[in-house]
């Protein structure tokens, strides 16, 4: 697995936002809005022969689908097709070998986290967990509820342990979410929380009317989430951990 | 050979359509639940304004949905052949895994996702233990 950085590109300590397709694709639909409402660019790109042989086309432009975008200060991580379980280790370990290098200072991964009874819920609610303690107060601070005991599985589960071991701060933010449909509100909710953190200011208002448009959008993306997620085992995050401490 | 599979997989559903061009549809994300006594299956009908616009058919072993779109819906940037098809309803077959009784069945619709609970036709009698 290799990053592959555009020529000229400088960073100054960036944060990263990291939204690859999850649950609900919740951290793929608010990546993609921060990226749409910042005017973000392409500043790198995942290369590697355990991708599916698949292309995107942009304007008319061939386009790597798994890419981090952004500036010298904020970069954000996305794909546009879903993780296959083999690439899971090699991206997650590539990643933060290339965002220590670039002087990561915070790493926010956005995801949802499966609500059978999401129907009945208006505005989802957002948790966060931190693997450090300089993480962990950062969510205090803010008025983010800790999810303190449980279980988190997915690449963003890694990508936080990689951090860890390279002391780079890292917070996860799960928004109660459909499982197995696209969810804009999700996404809503969570931005939110981004804006409060990063001081982006990103428009949820904007993200919410789109909603519709976005769920038809990412019908395929979402089914080839679901299945990819099927066989990380992802159900095990509802699953109640027997811990000693 | 497992990451084959996995491989072929993965570029099968990428390149799966989720959309009838004849029949100018699109094909709806669909969760089946088999619980004890039934069977729920919830459909995501985004686009889809009231109850009024979705006809559903109900068989022993199969449910047919039917949506229709309050506006059509066409990818001008996007693909070759879809660019020029407006999609105006979503439709979907879904086969039950077991069969149920069709005449109890009942739907909600509710924020945009139809929930549909079908129960099952097997008879459970309740054993006395002598």
């Amino acid at each position: 697995m290799k990053i592959i950085e555009k020529d000229g590109v400088k960073f100054s300590n960036p944060v990263v936002v990291e939204g690859l397709p999850d649950i609900g694709l919740v951290g793929a639909i608010a990546v993609t809005h921060i990226v749409e409402s910042l005017g973000l660019e392409e500043v790198a790109h995942f290369e590697s022969h355990l991708f599916p042989p698949i292309m995107v086309m942009h304007k008319g432009v061939l386009t790597d689908p798994v890419r981090i975008l952004g500036n010298e200060k904020l970069l954000v991580v996305t794909s546009e097709i879903a993780i296959p379980p083999i690439v899971i280790y090699p991206l997650a370990s590539a990643l933060v070998d290339w965002l220590s290098a670039k002087g990561a200072r915070l790493v926010v991964s956005l995801t949802g986290f499966p609500e059978q009874n999401r129907l009945e819920i208006d505005k989802p609610l957002v948790f966060g967990i931190g693997n450090l303690e300089q993480s962990l107060n950062l969510l205090k601070e803010k008025g983010v509820e800790v999810m303190s005991e449980g279980f988190i599985a997915g690449i963003y589960a890694l990508i936080m342990k990689y951090c860890m071991l390279k002391k780079i701060p890292a917070i996860t933010l799960m928004a109660q979410s459909f499982p197995n449909y696209p969810d804009p509100g999700a996404a809503a909710s969570v931005l939110q929380v981004v804006n409060t953190i990063l001081g982006l200011n990103v428009s949820v208002d904007s993200l919410l009317e789109k909603a519709d448009e976005i769920k038809i959008k990412a019908r395929d993306l979402m089914r080839q989430t679901r299945s990819a997620l099927e066989r990380v085992g992802k159900v095990s995050e509802q699953q109640i951990p027997l811990m000693y401490r | 050979m497992g990451w084959i599979a996995d491989l072929l997989d993965e570029i099968e559903g990428a390149i799966k359509p989720s959309w009838d061009s004849a029949d100018r549809c699109l094909e709806p994300l669909v969760e089946i639940e088999n619980r004890e006594n039934e069977i729920i299956v919830t459909v995501d009908l985004p686009c889809v304004e009231k109850k009024e616009d979705i006809s559903l058919e109900v068989s022993e072993d199969a449910l047919e949905i039917r949506a229709a779109l309050k506006r059509a819906i066409k990818w001008e940037r996007w693909g070759v052949v879809q660019k020029n098809i407006e999609f105006t309803a979503f439709k979907k077959v879904v086969i039950l895994p077991e069969k149920v009784k069709p005449e109890e069945a009942t739907a909600i619709f509710k924020r945009g996702v139809l929930k549909v609970r079908l129960p099952k036709a097997r008879r459970k009698f309740t054993l006395k233990i002598s």
